[in-house]
C-alpha cells in the first residue's frame, strides 16, 4: 500500500513516499501541517488532523488528488496517516519520474496518471536530464500546452535525454500518449534508499537499475533505511563497483540498516542483478517468449540475475520478416535493413537490450547477437531452439561459445543450443564473472 | 571419407550462429552430394534452408537439379534460399520455374524471385515483373520488381 504526499497543490513542490506502513507523526520529519495534494497509489488510507490518528480523519482510496480541500481536508492540516484496508492500486497507469541531472542524480519528481502542461509552474521547466518511464508511452514536449518539437517514448531508463534525441533542459510539457500495457509477469523492480532511520529526510528511487557508485550524487554513506519494493535480487554493498561487504535483501521495509546487517551510512553502491530486455516481434514471426525468459530465467536464477521484461511489441514490417544479414559477427557493418530493424520505432532507452523475433535471415541463424555496441541486442528467428534467446544474450553480456566438445553440452553457451543435453544449462565461474562485469547487468 | 564429410556437414549447419558456411563451402563439390541429402530429406526447415545456402555457394552445377525440384519446399524460408542459390548459380534457363513465384502468397518469397530474376537477366520475366508490380502492395516487393526490370535493361 502506498501514498505520495505533496507540499503544494496539483503534486507540487517536495514530496514524501510512505509505503505498507502508518505514519503517527508527520511533524517528526517535518511534514505535518504541510500536505496539500496526495496521490494514493493503492490500498485506502486514513489522513487525520492530529498525530496518533486524532481530530478529524478523511478516507481516501487510490487516486490523484490535486487539492485536499476539494475532497473535504483543510490544506496544511494533516498530521497523521495509517492503512485502513489493503485493495488493488492504480494498475494500468501510466507514470515516469523525471531527474534534473543525468543518470537519474539531483531532485526528482513524479509524475503519475496525469500530464504536465506547464512544467515551469513548479520549477521543472527545462531542467530535465533524465527520466524513468515506468509505464505507459508519454509525449515530451518543448514548450509549454504541449507545442514545440516533440518525441514519444516507452517505458525504460531514459539515462540522458540527448541519446534519445531529446535537448537537454529542454523539456517544457508532458502529456500521457498511452495507457500502461500490462504484461503477465512484468512489473518494475523498485528500491528507495533513504536518508534517515524510519524511512525519514531526502530520498532516492532506484527503478529497474542500481548504481554502480551513490558518491557520484551525493547518497554514498548516506542510507540509513531502505525499502525494497520489488525484485528479489538486490545486492547492498559497502564499496563502489558492487565491492566490499554486502547484504541480498529481498521485498520489504528495513527501517534501519544496522538490523539488515550493513553499518549506517556505509552504502556505496547497489545492484539490482536483472538484465532489462525489450521484445520486439515482426509480425509473422513463431514466437515463445514465455517459454524464452523462463528458460533463460532458469539458467540464469541460478547465479542471482534475472531477465526482465520491461516491454513487447509487434512490428508490422513485412520487409524485414526475412532479415538480409549476410554474416553474423560482432562488429560487422550492418545492413540496410540490419540498420532498419535496429532502429524500429526505438521509442525505449538506448541501452536496454532488445531482443527482435522475426522468421528467418538469409544466412540461416537461429539467433545472432551481432547488434552495434550502441544498440545492444539480438535477432531470434523461428528455427530457435529453446535455449536460443538465452544464448544469444549471453553473447550480449559478453560470453563466447565454449569449445564443442561433448563435455560441454552442458553449458549455455555451447555452439549449437539443439544439442545442449540438459534441461537448465550452466555457466561456468568464469564465465558468471563474465557476466558481473557486463554493462548490461544492473 | 563420405561419412566424415557428412557428419562435417551436420556439425556446422547445425550451429546456433551458422557462421561457419565458408567451412562447407571449402569443402567443395565433396560436399554436394551430402548437402542435397539434407534439402531433399531433413525436416528441420532451418536444415534445409542451410543447405540450399552452402549449395548456392558451392556452385556445383550437380545441386542444380536437386535445388530447382525442391522448389516444391513448403516453407518459405526454405523456397527463399533456393530462389537465392539458383540466382547465386546463375541458371538462366530454369527462369520458367521461378517465374510462378511471382504470384507466391508470401511477399518475401516474391520479392526474392524477383531479384533472383534480375540477377540471371531473365529477360522472359519482363512482363511477368511488370504484372507483378501492377498489383504488389508492399513496397520492398516493389523495389525488387523495380531493380530487376533495370537489371533486364528496361
Amino acid at each position: 500500500m502506498a501514498v505520495i504526499l505533496y507540499e503544494h497543490i496539483n503534486f507540487r513542490g517536495k514530496h514524501k513516499h510512505v509505503i505498507d506502513r502508518d505514519e503517527p507523526d508527520l511533524h517528526k520529519d517535518g511534514w505535518g501541517d504541510r500536505i496539500s495534494s496526495i496521490q494514493v497509489l493503492s490500498g485506502t488510507w486514513q489522513f487525520c488532523q492530529h498525530v496518533n490518528y486524532g481530530g478529524w480523519s478523511v478516507n481516501l482510496g487510490p487516486g490523484n488528488y490535486p487539492w485536499v480541500e476539494d475532497f473535504g481536508i483543510p490544506n496544511d492540516n494533516i498530521s497523521s496517516l495509517r492503512r485502513i484496508s489493503t485493495g488493488i492500486g492504480l494498475i494500468n497507469t501510466p507514470g515516469l519520474i523525471i531527474y534534473e541531472h543525468i543518470d537519474f542524480k539531483g531532485d526528482h519528481k513524479h509524475i503519475i496518471d496525469r500530464d504536465e502542461s506547464s512544467l515551469h509552474s513548479d520549477g521543472w521547466g527545462d531542467r530535465l536530464s533524465s527520466f524513468q518511464i515506468i509505464s505507459g508511452r508519454w509525449r515530451f514536449f518543448q514548450h509549454v500546452d504541449y507545442s514545440g518539437w516533440s518525441n514519444v517514448l516507452g517505458p525504460g531508463n531514459y539515462r540522458w535525454v540527448e541519446q534519445v534525441g531529446i535537448s537537454n533542459d529542454q523539456i517544457s510539457s508532458i502529456r500521457r500518449e498511452e495507457a500502461a500495457v500490462v504484461i503477465p509477469d512484468m512489473q518494475s523492480v523498485e528500491t528507495i534508499l533513504y536518508e534517515h532511520i524510519d524511512f525519514r529526510g531526502d530520498h532516492k528511487h532506484l527503478i529497474n537499475h542500481g548504481q554502480k557508485n551513490l558518491h557520484t550524487d551525493g547518497w554514498g554513506d548516506r542510507v540509513s533505511s531502505i525499502q525494497v519494493l520489488s525484485g528479489n535480487r538486490w545486492t547492498f554493498h559497502e564499496h563502489v563497483d558492487y565491492a566490499g561487504a554486502s547484504i541480498n535483501l529481498g521485498p520489504g521495509s528495513y527501517r534501519w540498516i544496522v538490523d539488515a546487517g550493513m553499518a549506517n551510512d556505509r552504502l556505496s553502491s547497489v545492484r539490482a542483478n536483472i538484465v532489462p530486455i525489450f521484445f520486439k516481434i515482426i509480425q509473422g514471426a513463431t514466437t515463445n517468449i514465455p517459454r524464452d525468459l523462463r528458460i533463460a530465467n532458469q539458467v540464469f536464477n541460478q547465479y542471482g540475475i534475472e531477465f526482465f521484461q520491461l516491454e513487447q511489441e509487434t512490428n508490422n514490417a513485412p520487409a524485414l520478416l526475412d532479415l538480409d544479414q549476410p554474416t553474423c559477427f560482432m562488429g560487422q557493418s550492418p545492413t540496410n535493413e540490419e540498420s532498419q530493424l535496429y532502429s524500429l520505432e526505438r521509442d525505449h532507452a538506448p541501452s536496454d537490450i532488445v531482443v527482435y523475433y522475426l522468421r528467418s535471415t538469409n544466412l540461416g541463424v537461429r539467433g545472432c547477437a551481432a547488434c552495434p555496441i550502441t544498440q545492444p541486442g539480438s535477432v531470434v528467428t523461428d528455427g530457435a531452439t529453446q535455449f536460443t534467446m538465452a544464448h544469444e544474450i549471453g553473447h550480449v553480456l559478453g560470453l563466447a561459445h565454449v569449445a564443442s566438445t561433448t563435455a560441454n553440452r552442458n553449458n549455455l553457451m555451447f555452439p549449437n543450443t539443439g544439442q545442449i543435453n540438459v534441461a537448465t544449462p550452466i555457466l561456468t565461474n568464469a564465465q558468471q564473472n563474465t557476466v558481473r562485469q557486463s554493462q548490461y547487468l544492473v | 571419407m563420405k561419412e566424415r564429410i557428412n557428419g562435417k556437414i551436420e556439425e556446422l549447419l547445425s550451429a546456433e550462429e551458422f557462421n561457419d558456411l565458408d567451412e562447407i563451402v571449402k569443402l567443395g563439390e565433396k560436399a554436394t552430394r551430402g548437402l542435397v541429402n539434407i534439402l531433399s530429406k531433413e525436416s528441420d526447415p532451418l536444415m534445409r534452408k542451410r543447405a540450399a545456402i552452402a549449395l548456392g555457394r558451392i556452385r556445383d552445377k550437380k545441386a542444380i537439379e536437386p535445388l530447382v525440384n525442391r522448389l516444391m519446399d513448403k516453407d518459405p524460408t526454405v523456397l527463399i534460399s533456393i530462389i537465392d542459390a539458383l540466382a547465386l548459380m546463375g541458371q538462366k534457363s530454369y527462369s520458367d520455374k521461378i517465374i510462378p513465384f511471382l504470384d507466391n502468397p508470401d511477399a518475401s518469397v516474391r520479392g526474392h524471385a524477383a531479384k533472383a530474376l534480375g540477377v540471371i537477366k531473365a529477360r522472359n520475366a519482363k512482363k511477368a515483373i511488370e504484372g507483378l508490380l501492377r498489383k504488389e502492395e508492399y513496397e520492398f516487393v516493389r523495389k525488387e520488381a523495380n531493380d530487376a526490370l533495370k537489371k533486364l535493361g528496361y
